[in-house]
């Protein structure tokens, strides 16, 4: 479709006033449009507003994953790929993704059961126990061994009051 | 770490080519015995400190704060008797230093590059070395003479646990211990035993047999570690698995490994002595031959030597030669050793010349001027 106004150009802005209950179509080019004082949001390669607001919305993909570092120690997701070693104790955290499938490769486990350093050993050894208790606790409600489950109940809170 | 002592326990640390590992147990042991076949046991912790970037990312302010910890917690080893220790920055040694300590297996190829806030803390028994920032921020090696795999954890261990008391160690309850390489995740243990195999190797089975160690999980390297030969006849056994199994279990594998090995390691010597005896016994008195009398000898050619001279004596086809010495003689013939011992730099043919007088020395007993 040609331009209604200039005749020469072709119409790709569509315009729809409405006056009074009496509608009216025109259908015009760019420039026409422009001339008219119109500028269509988007069509008229003007910026859109909106990106301004919400960049990342109008931005087909995130940033690439490759791009991605570790918070604690900077060591990107390429580095890793590269060398495969990492950075510090917290990139195992966060570049989970990668390092797991590497670890179950080599080691075809994803379970330490060696050795636990002697300071986190209380806690961890204080989370196993409690967690053995309270299986415990569940044991004896469903038996209905009342009595049981009450003196389990006690020792629990007051693991669990200690552990504060 | 104290001062008077210091030098003269560098100096032997640095000049005599013996070491913990070097003292041969199997000396009264009955041929045939485990300790003919490994010459040494070895286990490494892999350690790192929490919060801290591991050693290759660490800033120069963030790295001393590293070593000072680091050195600390040495201190409170020392102060719970665990025995004294001598500790060198490798930034202060000079390249022959470093790499007399890498022939003597108490330092790593890593920390030869002497690295800022690289360093060793040798016990004065050589028997344990804690390398500071090699590829994590703690290695803990103990190094052992025979087959003793179980004894060099439980030493190895200990002392991780007098460290621990000190150090807050990078952990994870699932994955456990955290290294820079994935491949030392978990319990951070590599076990490795030394070992004498002449007879595999004769009878041509060490590609059969390093196929198979690799399917159970373990991996064979030459005398000197990873992408080393297996220069006289001389291997190193470890597992390759360090997490989802224990310490105990760990161990327990590579000794079933290794018997296995052995078993296999005799099997082939008495077939090679019933198959080609005289040759052997050619073989061995020949090496004897060589390495009294030679006035060139090449390293690879040495070690072939050497590794006849042993089976000879495991064999009983030669004796009267002291099996520490023969340990002592695969480092004194080593580049660093010869010119150290020379006390100038050699070029090949002149290490050449000095590992021959080294071997007419020690093992021809001819007085010659070394």
């Amino acid at each position: 479709m040609q331009c209604q106004r200039c005749q020469q150009r072709p119409a790709n802005v569509h315009i729809v006033q409405v006056n009074n209950g009496v509608k009216r179509e025109e259908h015009v080019c760019q420039q026409c449009a422009a001339q008219m004082g119109l500028a269509a949001i988007g069509s008229l390669g003007q910026s859109n507003p909106l990106e301004k607001i919400f960049p990342n919305l109008f931005t087909p993909e995130a940033a690439p994953e490759t791009d991605r570092a570790c918070p604690h120690c900077g060591y990107s997701c390429q580095e890793l790929r590269e060398s495969g070693r990492l950075g510090c104790g917290d990139c195992y955290q966060y570049f989970s993704g990668e390092v797991q499938p590497v670890l179950q490769r080599i080691h075809n486990s994803l379970h330490h059961q060696g050795k636990i350093p002697r300071r986190l050993g209380g806690t961890l050894g204080r989370k196993r126990q409690l967690d053995d208790l309270r299986n415990q606790l569940a044991r004896c409600v469903l038996d209905e061994r009342f009595e049981e489950a009450a003196r389990l109940r006690d020792q629990i809170r007051e693991m669990e009051k200690r552990g504060e | 770490m104290q001062k008077d002592n210091n030098t003269t326990n560098l100096t032997r640390l640095l000049t005599s080519s013996a070491s913990a590992w070097t003292s041969s147990r199997s000396q009264s042991c009955e041929p045939g015995q485990d300790d003919q076949i490994v010459l040494a046991s070895r286990v490494r912790l892999a350690r790192n400190l929490a919060g801290q970037p591991f050693p290759a990312h660490l800033s120069p302010e963030i790295g001393q704060k590293v070593v000072a910890s680091l050195f600390l917690a040495l201190r409170h080893l020392e102060m719970a008797n665990n025995g004294k220790y001598i500790l060198l920055k490798m930034k202060d040694l000079t390249p022959l230093q470093r790499s007399l300590l890498l022939e003597k297996h108490l330092i790593s190829r890593e920390l030869t590059q002497a690295l800022e806030n690289q360093a060793v803390a040798i016990r004065e028994d050589e028997a344990v070395a804690l390398m500071l920032n090699e590829e994590d921020h703690l290695r803990i090696q103990c190094l052992l003479p025979g087959f003793q795999p179980e004894e060099a954890w439980r030493i190895a261990s200990e002392i991780d646990d007098l460290l621990e008391e000190k150090l807050d160690y990078a952990f994870d309850p699932e994955l456990g211990y955290l290294t820079t390489c994935p491949s030392n995740a978990g319990t951070g243990l590599r076990a490795s035993v030394l070992l004498h195999l002449p007879g595999i190797i004769l009878t041509k089975q060490q590609d059969m047999l390093l196929a198979q160690l690799n399917k159970v999980g373990m991996t064979a390297r030459g005398f000197y570690g990873e992408g080393t030969k297996a220069l006289g006849h001389i291997f190193q056994v470890s597992n390759q698995v360090t997490l989802g199994l224990s310490e105990d279990n760990i161990l327990q594998g590579l000794k079933s490994v290794v018997s296995r090995l052995l078993e296999h390691e005799r099997q082939a010597r008495s077939r090679l002595l019933q198959e080609k005896g005289a040759v052997i016994e050619d073989q061995v008195w020949r090496s004897y031959g060589i390495m009294s009398q030679a006035r060139l000898l090449p390293g690879k050619e040495f070690m072939e030597r050497l590794s006849y001279l042993r089976l000879g004596l495991d064999l009983g086809i030669i004796e009267g030669i002291d099996r520490s010495l023969l340990n002592r003689l695969l480092i004194e013939a080593q580049p660093a050793f010869l010119q150290q011992a020379k006390g100038q730099e050699l070029d090949q043919l002149e290490r050449d010349k000095e590992r021959a007088k080294l071997a007419n020395i020690r093992i021809g007993k001819t007085q010659r001027e070394v």
